[in-house]
């Protein structure tokens, strides 16, 4: 017989057992949206079919609510943020990474001390800041706060100051200028580092509820998040169905982010901090 | 393709408290095949770097045919470089290695931007003029077939050949390397160690050429300057650096088998080591005491009798075009002394004689070299006179 010990079947059931505490809420969301209204909390006499029912929900999701504008939104926003968080941390991290000035250890320290301060903390300054600029309800006012990220200087940090000081000795013997190592030399060797901090960033601000809801009144600006909860106000308690769908509509473009990014963000975890 | 001369004047460098460099004097001529020879740590690449200009220097002047450089950043330098690890740009192609020099010295920055050869004609052109120079490039460096690899896929010496190509893709006057070939297996540094002395033939510009392996640096250059503790201790012809070393750090550091040191005593030009005189007559050096270094090929067996000391035998070693022997040197107060002989030589010796016998030994003619006490080699024998004056008037410039 096979030698069965007791260690590793024990572990996989804790695995397992956290797992489904994980992943039960978006099972539950996912059949929640295939159903009928009445259905999900009960047992309805005649269940009305399955393809019926998605088609019914999902119908209902995508053209009674705002959530294809909600999801622009979104998008917008997730994208912008992304982007200019890239050329501003890649840059910092080039400098703090391979040059040598006065105070550099200390901006470090900053850049460290600032992931420990939290969202909630700086929230009123900024939202007053915003308020005085005229700035609320807008999607700069939203995006303001995240254009840079400690935690993403950190990171790249990490990666650059292992990247070979030859390489970007050669390449300014070659001619370029040190904008042009960044883009040509840099950002290339980067992508895994570089999809690994995408994935963060889109997860946060895509998922985030916090700050869309202090910045944005109107609902034609609102983030998919935002927008569920609008939505759920306005259709009152019992459109289950068509609110899970619309839940699932807006966790699907990350689940299917993080699938195809999959491989190079566990490389950018792992690489950095290894060499 | 002209070399340039370079001069290097009083350069200093610091970092922090540590001086790096000490007051640099170094002429290297036009064409030439200069090697920087020294142990980790002597300040030779830190020298070169100062050259390529990656680092700002302390004090001091570096000239390239009388143009003082040091004001201008590394690409306006006429200058190329070949690093130790070559590097090479991980996500291009060889091909894209070999292009970037051109691409930045024949385009402008907005030219170089991504989809300008689609709207300009004119970029077309140039991309193509770059093209042809990168095939000409690839052609002798036999990288033709793999233009389309990264470095990744490429060996140890294919990386090596397209870290030279992409250096030599804008004419430099200067080629500076760092240690090209520390990276490799000994058969392949034997081959490109060739290749590299073709390369210079071929070119005729200007090698400055960083290594601390002291058979390449014999091997390969028109002249050596051996470095330690930032200062050059001897800049001279491969010739003269093995066999008229300035300096006992110089003595040491040369020669692929460490060289015979012994403590001498002159009295009157009469030499002894430990109290056993020997055959040989130093006039015109001072009654003292000095350091007499022999390197282990001048010291001969010598059977008639006229042999300075004789040593007990420790070890024979056979290694194919040679014979080592180690003798037990404490009876002349030195350690182990080594003696190189011809195989057909030591067999004629060999006849009778046996590991733990004594072998007399005599020093050749003209090999004893005397250091004082500070290391520095005190010029006793009647050398042949031109040899000195050449070595002289090296360091005067």
């Amino acid at each position: 017989m096979a030698r069965f010990s007791v260690r590793p079947i024990l572990a996989h059931a804790v695995l397992a057992s956290v797992a489904f505490v994980m992943i039960y809420p978006f099972v539950w969301m996912w059949r929640a949206s295939t159903q009928a209204p009445g259905e999900i909390f009960g047992r309805l006499n005649e269940t009305p079919p399955l393809l019926a029912s998605i088609a019914d929900n999902y119908a209902r999701a995508l053209l009674d609510s705002p959530l294809p504008r909600f999801m622009l939104n979104g998008a917008i926003m997730t994208g912008g943020i992304l982007l200019v968080q890239i050329v501003t941390t890649v840059t910092c991290a080039y400098a703090l990474a391979k040059f040598e000035f006065r105070g550099r250890r200390l901006i470090f320290a900053i850049v460290l001390l600032s992931l420990s301060v939290p969202a909630q903390a700086t929230a009123l300054p900024i939202f007053i800041v915003l308020a005085r600029f005229d700035m609320l309800d807008t999607y700069a006012g939203v995006m303001l706060p995240y254009l840079t990220s400690g935690f993403a200087i950190f990171l790249f940090h990490q990666f650059i100051r292992s990247f070979p000081d030859e390489i970007i000795l050669a390449a300014r013997l070659d001619g370029m200028s040190e904008v042009e190592i960044v883009i040509r030399i840099l950002l290339p060797a980067m992508m895994p580092a570089l999809a690994a901090f995408a994935i963060f960033s889109i997860t946060f601000h895509w998922n985030d509820l916090y700050w869309p809801m202090i910045v944005i009144r109107s609902v034609d600006l609102a983030p998919p998040t935002l927008g569920l909860l609008f939505f759920r106000g306005q259709e009152g308690g019992d459109s289950f169905g068509p609110l899970m769908a619309c839940a699932t509509l807006v966790t699907a473009p990350l689940i299917l982010i993080f699938l195809a990014a999959q491989r190079r963000f566990v490389q950018g975890v792992t690489m950095t901090g290894v060499k | 393709m002209a070399g340039h001369s370079i001069d290097i004047r009083d350069l200093e460098k610091r970092f922090d408290r540590t001086q790096v460099l000490k007051r640099i004097n170094l002429h290297i001529r036009e064409g030439e095949f200069l090697t920087l020879l020294g142990p980790s740590g002597c300040g030779k690449s830190t020298l070169l770097r100062l050259l390529a200009g990656f680092e700002p220097c302390t004090a001091g002047r570096i000239l390239m045919d009388g143009r003082d450089i040091l004001p201008l950043p590394p690409k306006a330098r006429d200058i190329a470089m070949v690093f130790q690890s070559y590097a090479l740009y991980p996500h291009m192609t060889v091909r894209g290695n070999l292009a970037v020099p051109l691409e930045m010295s024949r385009l402008t920055f907005l030219q170089r931007l991504p989809g300008a050869a689609l709207l300009s004609p004119r970029v077309r052109c140039i991309r193509k003029g770059i093209a042809g120079r990168v095939a000409d490039l690839a052609e002798p460096l036999g990288l033709t077939a793999l233009l389309d690899r990264k470095p990744a896929q490429l060996s140890g010496g294919q990386r090596q050949r397209v870290a030279v190509g992409r250096a030599m893709a804008r004419h430099p006057s200067v080629f500076l390397m760092d240690e090209p070939l520390s990276n490799l297996d000994a058969k392949l540094r034997q081959d490109l160690r060739a290749e590299i002395i073709d390369l210079h033939r071929r070119t005729g510009i200007t090698f400055v050429y960083v290594t601390h392996d002291q058979s390449e640096a014999l091997a390969m250059s028109d002249r050596v300057a051996v470095m330690e503790d930032g200062e050059i201790r001897q800049c001279a012809t491969p010739h003269e650096i093995y066999d008229r070393p300035d300096h006992l750090s110089v003595a040491r550091f040369v020669g692929a088998t460490a060289i015979n040191e012994m403590p001498a005593t002159v009295r009157l030009g009469a030499v002894s080591v430990n109290g056993v005189p020997l055959q040989l007559n130093v006039a015109g050096l001072p009654d003292g005491e000095y350091r007499l270094a022999v390197r282990p090929e001048r010291l001969h067996v010598v059977d008639d009798g006229r042999h300075d000391f004789s040593l007990p035998v420790d070890q024979i070693e056979f290694t194919g075009n040679e014979v080592g022997i180690r003798c037990n040197g404490a009876q002349i107060g030195a350690g182990t002394i080594r003696v190189q002989l011809r195989p057909e030589n030591f067999a004629r010796l060999r006849q009778g004689r046996a590991a733990g016998e004594r072998i007399p030994l005599g020093i050749a003619e003209g090999a004893a070299l005397f250091f004082d006490a500070s290391g520095r080699r005190v010029s006793a024998l009647p050398l042949p006179s031109r040899r000195v004056q050449e070595v002289r008037r090296e360091h005067a410039v």
